[in-house]
This record gives C-alpha cells, structure tokens and sequence, in this order.
C-alpha cells in the first residue's frame, strides 16, 4: 500500500533520512523505531508532506505522493498524528473533531454553503462517532488546552481519524503515557486495526511496539539497519548494539 | 444631541472598520491593509452615489463587493508569506492604494460644476445625505444598523464551523493543514471578507464626512483599525465594539477638554490597557465577578441617563451645572463620566474601602516588579499571607 | 524614462542614496536585533532614535558641543528611551500575546511622537550637519562629505555591534537567549537584564540613525517617525527577518533605489517604487535576502 524508495531528506549538511526503502502492506500494523535523531519523525514528515524529500521517491496506493503537501496527502487517504500534541488548544473538544472533518467522503456530503455553516448531519455523526471512540463524549464543550495529558493524546488520535484515513503515521503516541495507558492504547490501535485501517508507529516505548507489530524497522543514523518480525528484530545484534542494549532487561518484553 | 448622533456615526463606522480587521486577525495574520479597503469603499461608493446618481444601498454594496476583489487579487500573493512580512507587505499595499487615489483624477459635468475625486484635492462632492434630505438621526441610525448588521453576522461567522477552522488556522496552521484545511483557500477568503465589510464601512465613511481625500486613509488609520480587535479581545465582537466606544468616545471626545495632550494621554492608556489586559477587554470582562459586572452596567447606565437628562430637559441642568463649573474649562458630559466612577464606587461603601486596599498593594507590587527588572531579588522579606 | 537625466547625474544619484542608505542599514539593523531575540516587531523604534536625536538637539542649544559629542548624546538618550520601550512594552505582556506587545507599542510611538510634539509646538528643528561643507569632487561627480561621515560612522557601528555580539560575554549570553531563553536562564543567564541590554544596544544603533538622517536632512521633524518606520520594515523584510547583514545590505539597497528612483521621477513616484522593489521581493524570494529557511507553507 505504501512504497518508499531510495528516499534521502538533507537539512543544510545533515543527512537525516538516507536512502530509505520501506513497503506497508495493507492492514499491516509496522513500527519504525531506533535511536534518537536516527530519522523516525523526519521520515514520518516527509510521507505526510510537511517538507519535501531532496530525492527519493513515496508511493502510496499507486499514486506518487512525494511532493504532496499535507492537505493532499489527506485527501489521498494519509493522516498522522504528532509527537508533540498540536492540539487546537483555544478550541473545544468538539470544535477540534469538527474542523477536521474534511475527508473526501465527508466532503461530498456537504455543499460548499453547508461546510461553512453548519456542517452536514453526516459530519456531525462522525464527530460523534470520534468522540466515543477517544472516550470523550463527556468533555466535547471543554477546551482542548485544559484537558489531562492521556485525554489530549486519545483527541489527537481522534482527530487523525476524522479524514477517514486509511493509512495512520503514529509519531510516538506512548510518549509519556504509563502501563495502563499503553495497554489502553494498545487496545484502540488493534480496534483501529481490525477496521481496516494500516498503521505506521514510530514509538520507543518497547513495550508497545513488540506487542503491537505486524513488522519493525530499524533505523540508524537515517538508514534502515533491520527489518522483521519482532522476534526477529530482538534477535538481531546490530539492533541491539544500536538501540536495544545487549543485556537482557525487561524492556524488551511484550504488553501481555 | 448633534454632538451624540455624530459620535453614533463614527463609532458606527470605526467598529464595522474594527470587524473587518478582526475577521482577518483570527487567521493570525495581522493586516495593515484595512484602511486600503476602506478607501477603496469610500471613493467607488462616493462615485457611484455622487457622479452616477446611485442610490446609497447598492453603492455601499458595491463597494463592498469591490474592495473584496481587490482583496482577492492581492490576498493570493500577499498571503504567501506570514507574521510580519505580511504586515509590511498590507502596508505597502495600505500605502499604494492611498498614492492611487492621490493621483486619480476623474470628473464628470452635473449641472454647473464638475463633479468628482481630484487627486490631492480629494473628492469633495458626496452629498447623498443632505441632497436626499437625511437628517443626522436618520444618519445615525442608518450607520448603527448597517453596523448591527455587520456584527450580527460576524457573530455568526464566530458560531459557525467556518468561524472555527479560521481560529484553527490563527493557533495552528501547521496543524490545520494536517487535518485536511486549504490554508490558502480559507485565508484568501477571510481576506476577501474583510475586504467586503471595509469597503462598506468606507462607503458609510465617505457619505458620512461628504468630503474625502487620500490622508484620510493612512497608516494612522490602518493602527486604529487593528487597535480595536486587539484591545478589545479577540474572542466576541462585542469586545471590537467595547474598544470603539473606549477609544472614540472615552479618550478622541470624552477627554477633548484635555486639548493637545489627548493624543498623549491615547497613547499612554493604550500601552497601560495592553499591560493591564494582554488578551483584550473581553478577556478581563470574562474575569470580572458579577460584583464588578454589576457595578460596571449600573454606572453606564446611569450615565446615559445623566446625558439624556441634560439634553432632553434642556439647557437649565446644563447650564446649571457648568455654572458650577465656571471656568475650569470642564463641560457637563465630563462630570458624567466622573459621576460614572463616583456611582460604582459608591454603590456600596466596600467598593471604596477595597480601592483603598487596592492602591499601596498594588503601588507595592509595582515597585517589587521593578526592582526585578534591575536584576535583585524581590523576595526578600516574608510576605504577609493575607 | 530616462529624461534630461545624464549618466553621470546617475552615478551621482547612486553614490548619495548609497550612503544614505547607511542609516536605513543601521535603523534596519536595530530592528532587526530585537527582533531575532523577541521574535516580536518593536514599532516604537523609530520614535526611539528620533527621541534621542531631539534629545542631543536639547543639550546642543544649551551648551555648544562639537558635533560628534552631539551624535552621542543621541545614541545615549535613545539606549535609555530603548529600555523604557522594553520595560513597558515587552516585560510584562506575556510573550504568548504578541499582538498585546504590537499594540503596546504603538502606543509608545503615539505617546512619544506626541511629547516631541508638544515639547518643540510641532516646529521642524534644524539639526546640526557634520562636514555639510566638504566635498570631494572628481569632475562633475562629488561625493558628500557629510555623507561620508555618516557612512563611515555606519561602518564603526556595525563593526562594534559585530563586535560585541560575538566577542563578548553579554554578546553571547544575548545570542544565548534569542535562541533558547529557557535552557539560557537554566544556565544562569538573567533573561530580562539580557533582553534589556539588547534594547539598549538597538537603541544606542538607533540614536545614531536618527542624529545621522538629522543631520543628511537638515532638520527634525517628527513627522520623520512614519516614513523612518516604514522604511525600516521594509529593509527588514528584504534583508530577511532578524538577520544583522541582510538588513544593512538592504538598507543600502533601499537607499539607493529610492534616490535613482527620485532622480529618474519626482517626488510623488518615488515610495511607489520603493513598494514595488518590496513586492519584488515578497513575490520572488519571500524569506529576503538572508533569511533562514522555513518548512513549506
């Protein structure tokens, strides 16, 4: 469903992305994961569109999203989330699901009048649907800001989800979450999952990624280092000179 | 009452001046180019009314509709670039449109004289109003509900889902994006409607004063129209409103006794109230407990009635009480807005006795927070927990 | 286009504006000094060299004072108005309302235009010129002497501004704080004293400006503030936002323009094609000349 190749991103004489190949098959739920400053989130901008790639090329269900920038990777069916909560903070809950209502099937149901004014009756649902998804019905009217940091980040997701995508680039959703809300969120991406919808996760948080993965990727100073099952992954030892560390600890261990 | 029917009218004018100015800052791009729009209004209007025999509602629509092009035309490039490269790039454009008009010529023959903007000159001709018989009340009131109007509808825009994505884009453009918003699309739009509600505030604005030229819509203007938005709070039109009738009717006439050091006085209450109140009047509005609220509507209102009084009964409450006045230069409307303050002050002796309170704590504070700026320490001695 | 204008009448029209345009670098510099470390515009600049400037014009009447003594002044009384902008301006607003701090100092601009005002009863004041009597001719050609003087005042500025941005303590302690005022502070650097420092610094540059325009011009006015602002803002926007040598290559940019622009056309024309070159440059190469890349808008 999503094809990389050969994709290099420079910043001045920084090579943070360097020729990197990546294929997610459909309904695939893959991780991306290694060390800091190895590339993850800049390869999560560049198939989202927020800079363009310095070469290399991103393919996503046949067409050439490369240069797209992110309200038309949107449309193509690519929606993510961010490391850092960009929330609407000065907008409530619901206005924040509302002004994201702009997938291309929510889109038809409304004319350019109503999109403006009130939104469809078929938005509206959606929203609502969101909002029971994220568990937030009950705070629509409360200001994104003044939310608890968990409930930010099941709103952040929501919101990816109002495009209706059908592939999802997760930047570090565990960040700062304990067991519980790994384990929370571990159940909302299997749900998300089995909906139908493809998953990108860059994480560091082990514990969900070898857990939750179909597939892992390895990268290393922009460059992928491994590729495979988790098992796999765990085993390999240039990942774990790299990244996961030579010793045996519990980190490693998956969510039960 | 001429002297309240004109005050009407320019309130009326600068809020709808004021709105255009607010729809665009909540896409956080801060223009400069409001004055532009206004003129554009004024002098297209003023042709159409003056030269082509229009009447003024079609006149003040096309007005409108014109300077929303232009606003169109320019927004494409002009919104390319953001924070205050915008700025400068609206005032340029601010500038431009004012060199334009400065050495536009174009008259036609009505009658005996020629008829018709003449570059520096300005157009001097824009006698709608008193050729068709209006008096200033029906002036005022015109201009007080095209204002309504204005505001009714921006209030809705607020309300709207379209309200919502431009204050999206005003906190998070990056974020906008990523959830599907065109920024261009919805930032070109609400350039265009700001246009639109400039240009038929300047259409008002040129029947209004009858004779307008190029000076009148310079940068000055350009800062009062984002002043109003910015002071009073970018959350609620009645906010843009509360900063007009601050800032036109309080400081510009209310202070007029202070003579040539009222601008000074603007300018000093400008940078206390942006200290005061970052977020804008609304913002502290918002805060006030229903105590002050209370006190706040109560003073107002009894003002107004003081001002109605002295006008409907006549000159004896007038005369009378500038007779007190004798030669302080102060007039009776001044002593309302002092009777304002004694009112809230004394509606109940406690708003006093807090005052009292409220002065050495916050002469206090001040001196802590400026020994702060020179580098010390200002917690050096144990405060007292009050 | 050309008119009854000679080549040589050009070389003459490019030179001036060039070395006029030494005070439009340095207003542009100062501008461009606050604002890489406020990442906010300071509107009242203008009115802050201008101050200074009337300022020195105050103690020149009094007592007479060779005439570097006076630029001194100037560029002295402005660094003082410069913290008084700070302190009310940008001190307490809460740096999450940048358009409360816009505001404020309009305000500032209103309040000190206004006191400039009413100190001189709105009376133009002549100001004294440096060397206005020297010329260097070659021919037909001269170059001003006072010109001169200003821009080679210009080069000792900016060559103490260099100076002092990277070869001494507060120089680095201010860079330390436009780029990241929190880890800055958890290193010990006191944020407001740094950040009053550099408004004292960009008033000292724009004291400079304003006895140096006094003096090209021949008098003060304070309707010198709008133009002065304008133009600063437009050579910040060319030379790229917040960088130091964009602003004085714009500034000598702008200064030159503007005069071919007013030997080729009159008076009228001449800030329309000043907007124009802006334009130019929003359109084609919005960042300026020096400005640092963005992610894609």
């Amino acid at each position: 469903m999503l094809e990389i190749q050969a994709l290099t991103k420079n910043f001045g004489g920084v090579v943070a992305v360097d020729t990197l190949d990546l294929t997610v098959e459909e309904g695939e739920i893959v991780a991306l994961i290694g060390p800091n400053g190895s590339g993850k989130s800049t390869t999560v901008n560049l198939i989202a569109g927020i800079f363009p790639a310095t070469s290399g090329k991103v393919t996503f269900k046949g067409r050439d999203v490369t240069d797209a920038p992110p309200h038309r990777t949107l449309e193509c069916g690519i929606a993510r989330t961010f490391q850092n909560i960009r929330l609407f903070n000065e907008l409530s809950v619901w206005q924040n699901l509302w002004v994201a209502q702009n997938a291309p099937d929510t889109r038809k149901s409304q004319n350019f009048l109503k999109r403006w004014m009130s939104g469809s009756a078929a938005a509206r649902r959606s929203v609502e649907e969101e909002l029971a998804f994220a568990n937030l019905a009950d705070k629509r009217d409360e200001l994104a800001g003044n939310l608890a940091f968990g409930e930010q980040r099941r709103l952040e997701l929501a919101r990816s989800l109002a495009a209706k995508p059908s592939l999802l680039l997760l930047d570090e959703p565990a960040a700062g979450m304990n067991l519980e809300e790994v384990k929370a969120l571990d159940g909302r991406l299997r749900t998300l999952q089995e909906r139908g919808i493809t998953i990108l996760l860059v994480e560091h948080v082990m514990g969900l990624v070898m857990g939750i993965a179909d597939r892992i990727a390895v990268l290393n100073f922009g460059r992928k280092i491994a590729e495979g099952t988790p098992a796999e992954v765990q085993a390999d030892k240039l990942v774990r000179e790299a990244y996961l560390g030579t010793t045996d600890s519990s980190t490693s261990q998956a969510v039960p | 009452m001429q002297f309240w029917y004109g005050l009407a009218q320019l309130v009326g004018v600068h809020t709808i001046l004021g709105l255009s100015a607010y729809v665009i800052l909540q896409t956080g791009q801060v223009s400069m180019a409001q004055a532009g729009f206004l003129a554009i209004g004024a002098y297209v209007s003023g042709m159409l009314t003056a030269m082509s025999g229009w009447h003024i509602v079609p006149a003040l629509l096309v007005g409108g509709v014109t300077a929303a092009v232009i606003a169109t035309i320019v927004g494409f490039p002009a919104l390319r670039v953001k924070g205050l490269m915008f700025v400068v790039a609206t005032i340029a454009f601010g500038e431009a449109v004012r060199l334009f008009w400065f050495n536009f010529t174009f008259q036609v023959k009505q009658g005996a004289e020629m008829v018709g903007p003449i570059g520096g000159e300005g157009f001097k001709q824009i006698r709608y109003f008193p050729a068709n018989g209006w008096t200033d009340l029906d002036r005022a009131i015109f201009i007080l509900a095209v204002m309504a109007i204005v505001m009714a509808g921006v209030w809705w825009l607020d309300r709207s889902r379209a309200g919502a994505v431009l204050r999206a884009v005003g906190e998070d453009d990056l974020a906008a994006q990523s959830v599907g918003v065109n920024l261009t699309a919805i930032k070109v739009t609400a350039f265009a409607i700001s246009g639109f509600i400039a240009g038929v505030g300047g259409a008002l604005y040129s029947h209004y004063t009858t004779h307008i030229e190029h000076l009148n819509f310079g940068v000055v203007l350009a800062t009062f129209a984002i002043a109003y938005p910015i002071v009073g709070g970018l959350h609620n039109v009645f906010g843009t409103l509360a900063a007009v009738i601050f800032i036109q009717g309080f400081l510009v006439e209310g202070l007029r006794f202070l003579g040539d050091w009222r601008n000074l006085l603007f300018g000093f209450l400008i940078v206390v109230a942006m200290n005061v109140s970052p977020r804008g009047f609304v913002s502290v509005y918002r805060e006030l407990s229903t105590y002050w609220r209370r006190r706040v509507y109560g003073g107002a209102i009894f003002v107004i009635v003081l001002i109605l009084a002295g006008e409907i009964m006549g000159g004896e409450i007038v005369a009378f009480v500038e007779g007190l006045l004798g030669d302080t230069g102060l007039e009776y409307n001044h002593m309302a807005w002092v009777a304002f303050l004694v009112v809230m002050a004394a509606w109940s002796w406690r708003g006093l006795a807090s005052l009292t309170r409220m002065i050495p704590a916050g002469l206090r504070r001040l001196a802590a927070v400026f020994r702060q700026s020179l580098g010390y320490s200002a917690a050096r001695r144990p405060r007292k927990v009050a | 286009m050309f008119g009854d204008v000679s080549l040589l009448d050009l070389l003459q029209a490019i030179t001036d504006g060039l070395l006029f345009g030494a005070t439009y670098a340095i207003i542009g510099t100062g501008f461009a000094l606050i604002f890489g470390v406020m990442h906010k515009i300071n509107l009242a600049y203008a009115a802050t060299s201008i101050a200074g400037a009337y300022v020195s014009l105050a103690f020149a009447s009094l007592i007479p004072l060779p005439a570097i003594v006076v630029f001194l002044i100037a560029a002295l009384a402005s660094g003082a108005v410069g913290y008084l902008i700070y302190l009310t301006c940008f001190r307490f607003i809460p740096s999450a309302s940048p358009l409360a701090t816009l505001m404020a100092t309009v305000g500032m601009l209103i309040l000190i235009d206004e006191v400039i005002v009413h100190e001189t009863n709105g009376m133009p004041q002549p100001y004294p010129a440096l060397f206005d009597n020297v010329m260097i001719e070659i021919g037909n050609y001269g170059l001003r002497g006072d010109l001169l003087f200003i821009f080679g005042l210009s080069i000792v500025a900016t060559v103490a501004l260099v100076l002092f941005l990277y070869r001494t303590r507060l120089g680095v302690a201010t860079r330390a704080v436009a780029q990241q005022p929190v880890a800055a502070q958890l290193c010990g650097i006191s944020v407001p004293r740094t950040n009053g420092m550099t408004f004292i610094m960009s008033g000292l540059l724009g004291g400079l400006a304003g006895a140096m325009t006094g003096a090209a011009v021949g008098t003060l006015s304070p309707l010198l503030t709008l133009p002065i602002t304008i133009k600063g803002l437009i050579v910040t926007v060319i030379g790229g936002l917040g960088s130091i040598p964009g602003a004085i290559i714009a500034g000598l940019l702008v200064g030159m323009f503007e005069n071919v622009a007013l030997a080729l056309r009159d008076v009228q024309e001449r800030d329309l094609y000043v907007m124009l070159l802006l334009f130019l440059f929003l359109a084609v190469r919005p960042r300026g000349i020096f400005g640092k890349h963005s992610t894609r808008d």
